[in-house]
């Protein structure tokens, strides 16, 4: 049938353009000799292992991880009874907070970083890591506000209601009859942040150190110096780890629903 | 049992506070020394910063692969969109998934590998060679091209989720009931699926024309101090001039064309009706 | 064959692999109003698609008044559809809506008009012009998707389970409607239908389709009073239909004697001819439900259920009551 080939053909050479240069980085990665040439001369993992001993690969990994977990639950913390007041309450100036609260997202990140840098890092002393932490945090938020909004959109307030008449206190009404039912929306949120603050990289150009550094700017940097496919051994490293994450995200949570 | 707003408000209060405290406070000062000349405000230093035509090169330059990336995405946007769309539940579930996929991986490794494919050894020009169109390596890489390029495959995906989406709320059938009352392919995308997914259009406009305005990696890997767009400029400017006035002009005319393109596009949807 | 104003040949139907219908052969005659009946995968809408050239037929020939149409495109071959989603278009007003197809052909625009506002006249709903779809109740917005349609003039016009999404009174309004359209315009209509009284009440002549094949095609006289097969009969109303096996009647759960002259096959009965209260077999009547002029009960005999009915003033029963029941060959439907 004509118009199913012409349907295969646009969504393949779609799907081509938007994933083969994955497929690309990953083989170029196994390149035996000692520049990036594709296609490889020579099949070799040695690019893929030496990349777990930079030694700076390995801290600014670890600092990435940091932040994107630690930055991701702080921002479960603030976000989440966010989300609840403004899905449940009537709050006054309910849309002023909103827009606050997802304004991050509209601010360019190379913006952020300078900012916090001269008015937060270098006048009242705080760390580059701090700084960082705190970005990472407001940026992850307006994701796990909206995450978490369209969960507990799905669910119905007479729950609480029949809860508490049951007996239960607010919190606890809170603790045993919501969070419950909004686990996986939770987890939902936490792998989305996860994986936005991973990847981010314009909030942290400014907010790095000397030994501070988030793991895609080490790779900027590193990329600058070396052309060697160490690099594009990391970079598909990384994309392997980001599907993964989401991948069994998906498997397990349905993950699409809620995004 | 949800009306103490009190409550409520103590509940909401955190998560605004943090990031209008620790977050949009430091941006506004910085947006503010755009205003501000030796401590007064005026407005000098914008005009300083537009009549230098370096700056109005790459603001035009800016603004020009912005508009160019959101057009050329939203034709094949459109395209897979539609054919996503008549696919069955199985096959479009996996499509879809795969045009998501790179969404979630760094930027850094989705723009990392054009290096591979647009360079001077790269996949292209070796073809190019082999097939006897060139004798010599054709500059790609470094070139407003090579940013296009990587600003395309960075933002499509949010173009074809806006419209797939948009394309699934189409009513049920009347797709096929133009067709039956004489419409050919063409009548059916301008009459009927155009000015039913026009708000899908905006939405995946925006988020197109404001990420190719604010990116930063792709055009730094790409483009480098060839071709400078607005933030590796502003990069540029802080980091070896010390330039902060520069920095928060940038800032500001960032912000404002981010708002600008959404405003903008929104009317337009509204007046095609 | 001359007499046939639409003929579908040896038509065989597909999506992907599983095959709806395996070979159609169909005459529709000029200006009749033809039903298709049957059950919900029977592949009714699936011809119906086709007629329309919505979906290409896997082989097999498709022609309207003598022109082969089976590889001609949907937008060419002037059949209107009536979508059973109506399908009106949100953005435009119920004139613009009408006008579309018309605006499509380049006519002039006193033409289009014209046209429209007859149109809209003919269904009734001229005062709503200005109106958006989503402004109109359901019972308009069925009746706009008409307008649309027929002010296209097209040689066949297609109907898609018309009535399914009314209440009754206006089941019956547009059924006046639908019938009164075709006798003035003398359009060749095929609708499409799971409701038997509805095809019963509408059209000339009913399709009877089961799994993609025709079950009985005839008027809707035969098809109610003489149904050939064992589904057309429990189609149209004669819920008890028994097995003959030598001198018994043979149900779901056991069998009942029975003299009969008649070999092998089945024999049907309505509710309404089994008559309860006397006769040689014992039911017990395990359902009663009192419907206006009827009574109708469900007994369970030997052979299993039984249905019947009785006018509402004959002596009734309660469940849990023995009564005698009979099934009289005189009333009964031989089927084979």
């Amino acid at each position: 049938m004509n118009t199913r080939l012409a349907s295969r053909l646009i969504i393949g050479t779609t799907l081509l353009f938007l994933i083969g240069p994955f497929v690309i980085i990953i083989l170029a990665g196994l390149s035996a000799g000692d520049f990036m040439t594709f296609p490889p001369n020579g099949i070799s993992l040695k690019w893929y292992l030496k990349v777990f001993t930079v030694e700076s690969f390995r801290e600014s990994f670890a600092l990435s991880m940091f932040l994107a977990i630690f930055g991701t639950i702080t921002a479960l913390i603030l976000g989440i009874p966010a989300a609840y007041a403004i899905s449940r309450y009537d709050i006054p100036y309910a849309e002023t907070i909103k827009t606050i609260v997802a304004a991050p997202i509209i601010v360019p990140g190379i913006i952020v970083g300078l900012a916090l840098l001269r008015y937060l890092v270098v006048p009242l002393n705080f760390t580059v890591t701090l700084a960082l932490f705190m970005a990472h945090t407001a940026l992850v938020l307006p994701y796990a506000v909206r995450v978490v909004s369209s969960s507990l959109g799905n669910l119905r307030s007479d729950m609480e209601e029949a809860a508490v008449l049951l007996g239960c206190s607010r919190i606890g009404a809170f603790m045993r009859v919501i969070l419950p039912n909004i686990q996986s929306g939770v987890l939902a949120a936490f792998i989305l942040g996860f994986v936005t603050s991973f990847n981010q990289v314009p909030v942290s150009l400014f907010l790095s150190g000397p030994g501070v550094r988030t793991l895609p700017i080490d790779m900027l940097s590193y990329m600058e110096i070396t052309y060697d496919p160490s690099v594009a051994a990391l970079s598909a490293l990384l994309a392997f780890l980001s599907v993964a994450i989401v991948f069994v995200a998906e498997k397990f949570l349905g993950f699409s629903r809620y995004v | 049992m949800f009306q103490n707003n009190r409550e409520g408000l103590a509940l909401a209060l955190p998560a605004a506070v943090f990031t209008a405290l620790l977050f949009l406070l430091p941006v506004g000062i910085l947006l503010s020394e755009a205003f501000k000349v030796d401590g007064s405000w005026s407005l000098q230093g914008y005009i300083d910063f537009a009549s230098k035509p370096l700056n109005q090169t790459v603001f035009l330059r800016t603004l020009k692969l912005g508009a160019l990336v959101s057009v050329v995405s939203a034709i094949i946007g459109y395209a897979c969109a539609f054919c996503i769309v008549n696919l069955d539940g199985r096959h479009r579930g996996r499509v879809f998934g795969l045009v998501v996929l790179p969404l979630m991986i760094s930027p850094v490794a989705r723009t990392y590998a054009w290096i591979v494919i647009l360079g001077r050894t790269g996949i292209v020009n070796d073809t190019i060679i082999s097939l006897g169109l060139s004798k010599t390596p054709i500059r790609i890489l470094f070139t407003e091209t090579a940013v296009f390029i990587g600003l395309l495959q960075l933002f499509l995906p949010l173009m074809i989720i806006s419209l797939v989406s948009a394309m699934e709320n189409l009513p049920k059938d009347v797709i096929p009931a133009a067709r039956v009352l004489g419409a050919n392919w063409i009548q059916v995308f301008t009459k009927v699926i155009l000015p039913l997914t026009k708000d899908g259009l905006v939405i995946g406009g925006t988020l197109v024309f404001t990420g190719s305005l604010t990116a930063y990696i792709t055009p730094a890997i790409l483009g480098g101090s060839k071709v400078l767009m607005l933030e590796t400029l502003l990069y540029q400017r802080v980091n070896v001039a010390n330039d902060f006035v520069s920095a928060g002009v940038i800032a500001t005319v960032l912000i404002v064309m981010s708002f600008g393109a959404n405003i903008l596009l929104k009317r337009i949807a509204a007046a095609r009706n | 064959m001359s007499d046939s104003f639409v003929s579908l040949d040896k038509l065989s139907l597909a999506y992907g692999q599983s095959v709806v219908v395996p070979d159609l052969g169909l005459n529709i005659r000029r200006g009749e109003l033809i039903a298709l009946l049957g059950p919900s995968g029977c592949g009714k809408t699936t011809i119906m698609r086709a007629i329309a050239g919505l979906m290409t037929p896997h082989s097999g020939k498709i022609s309207i008044d003598g022109r082969d149409v089976t590889k001609v495109p949907a937008n060419k071959r002037g059949v209107g559809l009536v979508f059973q989603s109506y399908a009106l278009f949100p953005h435009l007003t119920a004139f613009e809506n009408v006008a579309f197809g018309l605006r499509l052909q380049k006519l002039p625009a006193a033409e289009i008009t014209a046209k429209v506002e007859d149109g809209l006249q003919t269904v009734g709903l001229a005062h709503l012009a200005d109106r958006k779809p989503a402004e109109m109740s359901g019972g308009q917005q069925q009746r706009l998707s008409l307008a649309r349609s027929l002010v296209m003039e097209p040689k066949v016009l297609l109907l898609d389970e018309p009535l399914s999404n009314l209440d009754a009174r206006l089941r019956l309004d547009m059924r006046t409607e639908l019938q009164r359209v075709q006798r003035d315009t003398g359009i060749t209509m095929v609708f499409v239908t799971h409701d038997q009284a509805e095809a019963l009440a509408l059209a000339d002549r009913i399709v009877l389709m089961k799994d993609g094949l025709i079950e009985q095609l005839g008027t809707p006289d035969e098809l109610y009073n003489k149904p050939k097969t064992k589904f057309a009969a429990d189609f149209f109303g004669f819920e008890n239909i028994l097995e003959v096996v030598e001198q018994t009647l043979v149900g779901d759960q056991g069998r009942l004697p029975f003299v009969t002259a008649q070999r092998g096959g089945y024999l049907a009965w309505r509710p309404g001819a089994v008559s309860v209260g006397l006769g040689p077999y014992r039911g017990t009547v395990r359902g009663v439900a009192f419907a206006g002029e009827q009574r109708e009960y469900v007994l369970e005999a030997a052979s299993g259920q039984i249905k019947a009915s009785t006018p509402a003033a004959d002596p009734s029963f309660g469940i849990g009551d023995v009564v005698d029941f009979d099934l009289p060959l005189k009333h009964a439907l031989e089927l084979s």
